[in-house]
């Protein structure tokens, strides 16, 4: 297991992970980094057509791993 | 491993009895006849089944120690906590009437538990009618529980889920004397609790995050403490009556 943490930032407001979370891999982190946008998405999506959700994990030395993004356009 | 653990048979059961008149005033001779109920006592470690899916079982389960859960295991391997037992639960009351479990019964923490035969728990359902009402309200308000838990994964958003759980674990812990309503210890990991209310781990962290920095509640070294009980009510839409505590 290593310890992983996850930066969002939702359109409005950044979350900076100061706990992290401990997974087998990388590979889990970045699964898991694209769920996170998934959930991240359902509770945003009521409040407007326009949304860009992003999630960048680092590992526990501060190294980058891993950036997904999630844009949606409604019209 | 399992170690067998003599103890004052009593003393184990007396848990039981504040735990059921939390809901239910007991008399005199109801509290003798439940003190009197024959107990075996077995220590656990912690992530042990004390009961598993498809077994037949001949003995309910009293929680004298610790933290247990009932579960159930999906075909992708994750696991649905359905429910948390602390001291005074009898977790599997329902196998008296149905006993082919269809749910695992395991332990959070190292845990003590007490299992008494059911043919003494329904001499006593026998001997005493309000002793029988008690544990028929005990099982009617863990439906109660279960229909919240239900609306929660359903309906409610994973801040507010939280909360609610946060709220009603202090509850139950104040009722049976374990916690002043504040603090408490709350011996589970994240991906425990998200477990419990159907959430990812690192969407459970995350929410956490938020609820602490709101300064609704602190966690830490598994402990919860309660920073602002109002508010952390009103963001679960926590309102205990389905509880039916009766202070």
């Amino acid at each position: 297991m290593a310890r992983y943490f996850f930066h969002t930032h939702d359109g409005d407001k950044s979350d900076l992970d100061d706990d992290g979370v401990d997974l087998p891999d990388d590979q889990s982190a970045k699964d898991a980094a694209k769920e996170l946008l998934a959930v991240m998405n359902r509770e945003k999506l009521p409040n407007g057509n326009f949304l860009a959700l992003s999630v960048t994990v680092r590992n526990s030395n501060g190294a980058q791993i891993y950036v997904a993004t999630l844009k949606l356009e409604g019209s | 491993m399992e170690l067998a653990r003599g103890m004052a048979t009593q003393e184990h059961l007396e848990g039981l009895v504040l735990k059921l008149e939390t809901v239910t005033p007991l008399s005199e001779e109801e509290r003798r006849l439940l003190l009197g109920l024959p107990l075996s006592v077995r220590r656990f470690e912690a992530y042990r089944d004390i009961v598993s899916e498809g077994e037949r079982t001949k003995q309910c389960c009293l929680v004298i120690e610790g933290l247990v859960c009932r579960y159930k295991l999906v075909a992708n391997g994750e696991r649905q906590i359905l429910s948390l037992h602390i001291p005074g639960d009898i977790p599997d009351l329902h196998s008296l009437h149905i006993e082919e479990m269809d749910h695992s019964l395991g332990t959070l923490t190292a845990a003590t538990v007490g299992f008494i035969p059911h043919e003494a728990v329904r001499n006593v359902t026998r001997a005493s009618y309000r002793v029988s009402e008690a544990f028929w309200r005990e099982a009617l308000i863990d439906a109660a529980i279960f229909r919240e838990w239900m609306v929660g994964i359903g309906r409610r958003s994973a801040t507010s889920r939280i909360a609610h759980f946060l709220c009603e674990f202090v509850t139950k812990m104040k009722a049976i004397g374990l916690s002043d309503g504040v603090t408490c210890d709350l011996p589970m990991t994240q991906p425990e609790i998200a477990d419990a209310l159907g959430l990812s781990t690192v969407h459970t962290n995350k929410k956490l995050r938020e609820l602490r920095q709101a300064k609704l509640v602190r966690i830490r070294a598994n402990r919860v403490t309660v920073m602002d009980w109002d508010g952390l009510c009103e963001l679960g839409e926590f309102d205990p009556r389905y509880l039916h505590l009766r202070k």
